[in-house]
Formats: C-alpha cells, sequence, structure tokens
C-alpha cells in the first residue's frame, strides 16, 4: 500500500505541476516564468526592476 | 484482450491522497515568487479539500473515505501489544497513522481558508504561519506513515541475509577448494 500510496503522490505531484504549467502559460506570464515558478524559483515579477528603481 | 479494473474506492482515495499532495507541494513552491500560480494552486487545494469532507460526509463510518478517526479500541490494543512486549505491533498499521491524516485534514483546511481569507482580506502573515507550520507536520506524517513500511523491508532483508549465509558460506568454501557449487549440487 506505502509503494501505491507513494506513486499517486508523484503522479499527483506531476500532474499538478503540469496544470498549474498551463494555467501559468496561459493565463499568466508565459512558460519559462510559469516553469521557474512550479519548481520553487520564481521572482515574483521583480527581475530586473531593481536596476530601474532609483533612490532619491 | 486485456480487461481494465474499475478502481475501487480504496483506489480514488489514493488519487485524491495523490492530488492534494501534489497540489500542496505545488502551492508551497509558489509560495514566495509566483503569486497567481500560488492561488490557482491553492484554490485547487481548497476544491479538494471541500470534496474529501464532502465525501466524508456522506460515506458516514464507512471506510475508506470516512475521516480517519483513530478509535479507542485501536489505542488499546496498541498499546496492550506494546506493554506485553509484541514490538511486532511497530510494523502494523497504529494509530498514529490515522490520527496525523486526521490532524492534516484539520489543519489543511484551516490553512487553505486562511489562504483565501490572505486573498480576499490580505490576512497574509496568519496564512504564512500556519503554512510554515503546516509543513512540520506533513513531514511527521510522512515519517509516521513510511516509519512500519521502512521497518519491515530492513527486518525482511536481515531475514533473507541471515537464511542465506549458509549458502554464502558453502559457496566461498567451494570457491576455496576450487570447486563451484553447481558442481557439488
Amino acid at each position: 500500500m506505502f509503494d501505491k500510496a507513494l506513486k499517486q503522490v508523484l503522479f499527483g505531484l506531476l500532474f499538478m505541476m503540469a496544470i498549474t504549467l498551463a494555467y501559468g502559460t496561459f493565463y499568466d506570464r508565459g512558460f519559462a516564468p510559469s516553469l521557474a515558478g512550479v519548481v520553487g524559483l520564481g521572482d515574483d515579477g521583480h527581475h530586473g526592476k531593481h536596476e530601474e528603481h532609483h533612490h532619491d | 484482450m486485456t480487461r481494465r479494473r474499475i478502481p475501487s474506492t480504496f483506489d480514488l482515495l489514493l488519487l485524491w491522497h495523490g492530488l492534494f499532495a501534489g497540489a500542496y507541494t505545488v502551492a508551497y513552491l509558489t509560495a514566495e515568487g509566483a503569486p497567481a500560480l500560488h492561488e490557482f494552486s491553492g484554490y485547487v487545494a481548497l476544491g479538494l479539500l471541500a470534496l474529501r469532507f464532502m465525501v466524508a460526509r456522506l460515506a458516514g463510518q464507512r471506510a475508506p473515505w470516512a475521516l480517519p478517526v483513530p478509535r479507542a479500541a485501536m489505542w488499546k490494543n496498541f498499546a496492550h501489544q506494546l506493554l506485553t512486549g509484541r514490538l511486532g505491533a511497530l510494523l502494523g498499521r497504529t494509530p498514529f497513522a490515522p490520527l496525523s491524516g486526521l490532524l492534516i485534514l484539520g489543519v489543511m483546511l484551516l490553512v487553505s481558508l486562511s489562504g483565501l481569507a490572505a486573498d480576499w482580506w490580505k490576512w497574509e502573515d496568519l496564512h504564512e504561519g500556519m503554512a510554515e507550520g503546516s509543513l512540520l507536520l506533513v513531514l511527521i506524517h510522512i515519517a509516521i506513515v513510511s516509519f512500519a513500511p521502512l521497518l519491515r523491508r530492513l527486518t525482511a532483508r536481515r531475514d533473507d541475509d541471515a537464511r542465506l549465509a549458509p549458502v554464502a558460506l558453502m559457496a566461498s568454501g567451494s570457491e576455496r577448494h576450487g570447486r563451484s557449487p553447481a558442481s557439488q549440487a
């Protein structure tokens, strides 16, 4: 039973990653940022904005 | 021609478990850097939880969709076995497994609802704190449910080694005398 449950958890993880990636690709910021987000490397859309920020 | 087996209610519960674990993991991974994906996976997790509680309500006391409440008899039996020195009880299904499952269901419901509150009313600190705490509970659950199968596997391997030791000894002895065990047979 443990092996079966473990297989289902891996399947569930891959399935959820796939549908979240599909959602991000079509309804959010596109494929590459969504892929980074799904694997935990997302940058919240702040990439490159720090350079543009000017201090008074 | 191969006939496809209709999935049992237990198979469906395992599928639900897998999907929920996946939704939780993706929600955890996307929490810091991908808010839209975090909300998406969070809503999927909330939907799966709603489905779980609805089916549990319909199922009543019927396994396997009933809520995993460890019964008093299960605790009594487990304690009796341990107190009488039968440590083999640890290799079976202990009452800690359903208890951790029940706790996880409750905590995940609170985490998901606090996520909903964070989405609607910006109560983010509460959600973040609860989500971090829930990870600890998930790790404890994994440790509890994997303890018995891993222990069983280790003891089975030790038994196999013990059973095969005389054969291995015989084989090494034969090699020393320049004969193969096959030729002796």
